[in-house]
């Protein structure tokens, strides 16, 4: 074996094709940049806890706020008013939030810190997202190890006709990957680094949680990736290498104007295959109900996610011929004004659409994962945009002001006056069993006007998150047995608009809370004394409040909060939470731009010859730029449409996931105008990348090209 | 007179040096008047078709075409010249493998956006006289090489150029499509008065011009006028061997 040769060889090629090699170079970089910085980060978020996660033990509640002549809580029960009814969570091998502790719970043995699952469901899909963006590099690579050696295969086979071992060309071919993959590697390490510190700085996490102000390195899962990474460039070498093998020298060294390179392959669907996939998915589709039955929450949505991931595979055996369809489509459309461009981008696309695969296979993926993210986000404000408008919009939270006690006439004028209701409540007791008071005579007014059920000693207001938590509803009975009795209550509703006060906090804890009226045996004490602390007012009549309505409670409340600015911090919140997501896309939407510009570069090189033609026959520099860049419109377009329809396939998928394994309530909302602007904005990155190749492509030497075979 | 040139110079550069290929040469092609260039390989036979063409720009001299001087340093001129002035075959046929028979011939059309039954009626007319009817709508892998110099040249000739240029068109034909390829270089010049500049290394195929200019070192160092003997290739031969060619 003549590894000198061979590292000449490859080396000799590197240089000549230095465009194609810088991006592969920056397809392995990019990719591990993603990867990399994503480990570091997480390695920095993992073990930070965040502040106040703590919370009071349900063993404290007497000194927390119960009579002081009360016996001690010994365990917390719930009877169910339908006990036949079925768990709305299937039991899962895996730890889910919802329907946890269905039965109730004894105190002492504390549940896992709440919201917890949360933040490892972040952790995963951050890590799954990064895991993406190193794929899109992985088919950038790929692709252009195929292609380029496709390009030189004459070159290739005039060194076996020069009596060269097939041995030595294809070690030729692995040691130009190993030195693509050793410097792309090597470069996306080096900038990992001080991406991950920028991202530490930024307050950036892995889990949403404040990260740790230490930079520790994860140094065996990068020393992994690294190798991984070598790996895949290596990988995209065996398909050249293997078609190296069955090379037949005679047919490469034909005439190239011989040689049938294109012509519309046996690649497409015919008949009956295109019903494979409908069938498939139908078949599935009346599996389901029974499936997720059957399953638990995180079995179901491994199934589902491989589900999607096989329709993926499918629409790639489906792509040529799709193309093929959006392409004739787009002719249609496109002929009136561009005719030219029309039929020579069409026809060449149409009957070179098997070759186009790898590159709208990248861009798609990197669209769905954008699109996927966004229905996540999305629905992820949505549910802080339904909890706010019950609970946040309307109100505005006070504090009693220190040193003022309640004047109740002065201040039932006031409310009545200004047309306001005005809940006064206790302090919250925290723990497992979160709950504070409210003041039954402020309540049920506002019950009765919607004709909602009281509110009285015996029952209780259950929020949306903790009945989720504990699989409630109305009509179940909530049963803490002290070492003396046990006393019920009534879930009388499940509610999100009363027992509210905007604390600091976790957000998860925030929302959970029992909510107790005034005069229940088991509360007089100490808590009962806190009533009348907080309170939140608002409009009977439905509205803000004014800065008047505020005054006039006053000087006996200040306000702490406004609803609707907590409402707009949350959502802040979740946008922060989510920058890492927007690194991770922003890095994957250039690698998608690098590879398409790759790509198309890579087909310019190719069809030099006919790009000179064109040239000799009058069209305009002008003219071979909009070749390419509606070449890339194509691309873009196709991309798109399937980004979209996988993207949202995914996102329903984790969406749903979400919704069963987290105590928030998600749903898929489909947004046209953001699929209108994910589709835009694949075009715009595919056309950006085919301006490159368009300036390669006019700065091509007819003289050259044409008279030399 | 059609074309006019006049100390058309050129060099490329090869590393430090700089190789002259064209020195101030002159040349002028009447109207209907078919001129073939014969010298040895590196002469400057195929730089200066690119030149006329456009496709290449010399360092100095001038193109003159139709009594219009051709704006050299000037992309957009160039292409115009292309466009409608000038048609070009090549050896290695240059046909866009992605179109059929009937779309390459009428792409020169479709850059100008001519369209109608004028045009469609020119293509078919082109594809009768080449001899490719029959093949228009196969794509150019499934022609021979000789269809597909055929195809070339009907291309070439589609939007009527007053001057075409064919840089070794029956270098890779076989005898007999090499005559017809003659034929209608011949008949196309004399029928639509257009005149054609033509390398080749064929004294055989040389024989059919009207004159046979002998290029050498950059320079034309010999002229010969014919007067329609086709058959009459000894004294292109001759004038061959005493340039050394």
């Amino acid at each position: 074996m003549n590894l000198f040769l061979a590292q000449f060889l490859a080396r000799r090629s590197l240089r000549h094709h230095r465009t194609v090699s810088l991006a592969t170079v920056l397809g392995v970089a990019i990719g591990m940049t993603v990867v990399g910085a994503i480990l570091i980060v997480d390695h920095n978020s993992v073990e930070t806890r965040i502040e106040g996660a703590a919370s009071a033990d349900l063993q404290n509640l007497p000194s927390a706020g119960l009579h002081p002549g009360a016996a001690r809580i010994l365990r917390v029960s719930f009877e169910r008013a339908n006990r036949t009814a079925q768990p709305s969570t299937t039991e899962s091998t895996f730890p889910t939030q919802k329907g946890l502790a269905r039965s109730g719970f004894a105190v002492g043995t504390p549940l896992a810190p709440r919201g917890e699952e949360d933040y490892q469901a972040m952790r995963l899909a951050v890590r799954l997202a990064s895991v993406m963006a190193f794929a899109v590099g992985a088919v950038i690579v790929f692709y252009t190890m195929r292609f380029s050696v496709a390009s030189r295969s004459r070159e290739l086979s005039l060194l076996l006709c020069l009596g060269e071992d097939r041995r030595n060309v294809a070690l030729s071919l692995l040691v130009e990957a190993a030195i693509l993959g050793l410097v792309g590697t090597l470069a996306g390490l080096l900038i990992a680094f001080p991406a991950a510190a920028a991202l530490i700085d930024a307050g950036i996490s892995t889990t949403g949680r404040v990260p740790a102000r230490t930079f520790a390195l994860p140094t065996f899962e990068l020393a992994g990736m690294s190798l991984l990474s070598l790996c895949v460039c290596l990988l995209g070498a065996a398909g050249p290498v293997r078609a190296l093998y069955a090379m037949r020298i005679v047919e490469v060294l034909q005439p190239r104007f011989l040689a049938p390179d294109i012509g519309e392959r046996s690649l497409r669907v015919g008949g009956f295959g295109w019903l494979v996939p409908p069938v498939i998915a139908a078949g599935y589709l009346a599996l389901r109900p029974f499936l997720k039955g059957w399953l638990s929450v995180v079995h179901f949505f491994l199934l589902e996610t491989g589900f999607a991931a096989v329709l993926a595979v499918v629409a790639l055996w489906w792509m040529p011929s799709l193309m093929r369809g959006v392409i004739r489509l787009a002719e249609s459309v496109l002929r009136p004004l561009l005719p030219l461009e029309t039929l020579l981008v069409g026809r060449r696309l149409r009957l070179t659409s098997h070759k186009l695969v790898f590159t709208v296979a990248g861009v798609t993926l990197v669209f769905s994962l954008l699109v996927a993210l966004h229905d996540v986000t999305r629905a992820l404000k949505q549910e802080i945009a339904v909890w706010s408008r019950e609970a946040l919009a309307p109100y505005v939270f006070l504090q009693r002001s220190p040193g003022y006690g309640a004047d109740a006439d002065a201040l039932r004028n006031a409310v009545e006056s200004r047309g306001l209701y005005l809940f006064r409540m206790s302090q919250k007791v925290t723990g497992e069993l979160p709950f504070r008071l409210v003041a039954a005579a402020d309540v049920n007014p506002y019950l009765e006007a919607r004709e909602r059920p009281r509110l009285d000693p015996g029952r209780v207001l259950v929020s949306r998150t903790l009945a989720a938590r504990f699989a409630l509803s109305a009509g179940d009975r909530l049963v803490i047995h002290t070492d003396a009795q046990e006393h019920r209550f009534i879930i009388s509703e499940v509610t999100d608009d009363l027992g509210f006060f905007a604390d600091d906090g976790q957000y998860v804890d925030l929302k959970s809370y029992f909510v107790f009226s005034d005069r229940n045996p088991l509360f007089a004490g100490p808590l009962e004394q806190t009533l009348g602390d907080y309170a939140a007012a608002r409009k009977r009549g439905g509205g803000r409040l004014t800065p008047g309505d505020v005054a006039a409670l006053g000087p006996t409340y200040a306000p702490a909060k406004e609803g609707q600015a907590v409402s707009r911090w949350q959502r802040q919140e979740i946008d922060r939470d989510f920058l890492i997501f927007d690194f991770i896309l922003i890095m994957t939407v250039l690698l998608a731009a690098i590879g398409v510009a790759n790509g198309v570069l890579i087909q310019v090189l190719a069809r030099e010859r006919e790009f000179s033609v064109l040239r000799t026959v009058g069209v305009s520099r002008a003219q071979t730029t909009r070749l390419l860049l509606v070449e890339g419109a194509i691309i873009g377009i196709v991309s798109g449409l399937l980004a979209l329809a996988l993207g949202h396939t995914l996102g329903a998928i984790s969406v749903s996931f979400l919704d069963r394994f987290t105590l928030f309530e998600y749903r898929l909302a489909f947004s046209p105008l953001a699929g209108a602007l994910v589709c835009l904005l694949a075009v715009a990155t595919c056309c950006l990348a085919a301006l490159y190749p368009a300036v390669v492509a006019n700065r091509i030497s007819s003289a050259e090209s044409l008279h030399y075979e | 007179m059609l074309l006019r040139i006049r100390s058309l110079t050129k060099s490329y550069r090869l590393g430090s040096s700089t190789v002259p290929v064209l020195r101030r040469l002159s040349l002028d092609v009447a109207s209907g008047e078919m001129v073939v260039i014969m010298g040895p390989s590196g002469s400057g036979k195929t730089t200066l078709l690119n030149c006329v063409a456009g496709i290449d720009v010399p360092d100095e001299g001038e193109v003159v075409l139709d009594d219009e001087r051709v704006n050299l340093g000037s992309e957009a001129a160039r292409t115009w010249l292309r466009r409608h002035r000038v048609g070009m075959v090549f050896q290695f046929f240059n046909l866009i493998p992605t179109l059929t028979v009937w779309e390459n011939v009428a792409l020169p059309f479709f850059i100008t956006k001519e369209r109608g039954r004028a045009v469609e009626d020119r293509v078919e007319q082109l594809l009768v006289q080449v001899g490719v009817e029959g093949r228009r709508d196969h794509y150019p892998f499934q022609l021979s090489g000789g269809e597909m110099q055929l195809t070339s040249i009907a291309r070439a000739l589609a939007h009527r150029p007053r001057l075409l240029l064919a840089d070794e068109p029956t270098g890779n034909v076989n005898p007999r499509v090499g005559r017809t390829i003659m034929e209608i270089l011949r008949t196309t010049a004399a029928r639509e008065g257009a005149g054609v500049l033509m390398v080749t290394h064929s004294p055989e195929h040389a024989a059919w011009s009207d004159r046979v200019c002998f290029l050498k070192d950059g320079v034309i160092a010999a002229e010969q006028r014919r007067s329609g003997q086709c058959d009459e290739v000894a004294s292109i031969h001759k004038q061959l061997v005493e340039l050394g060619i």
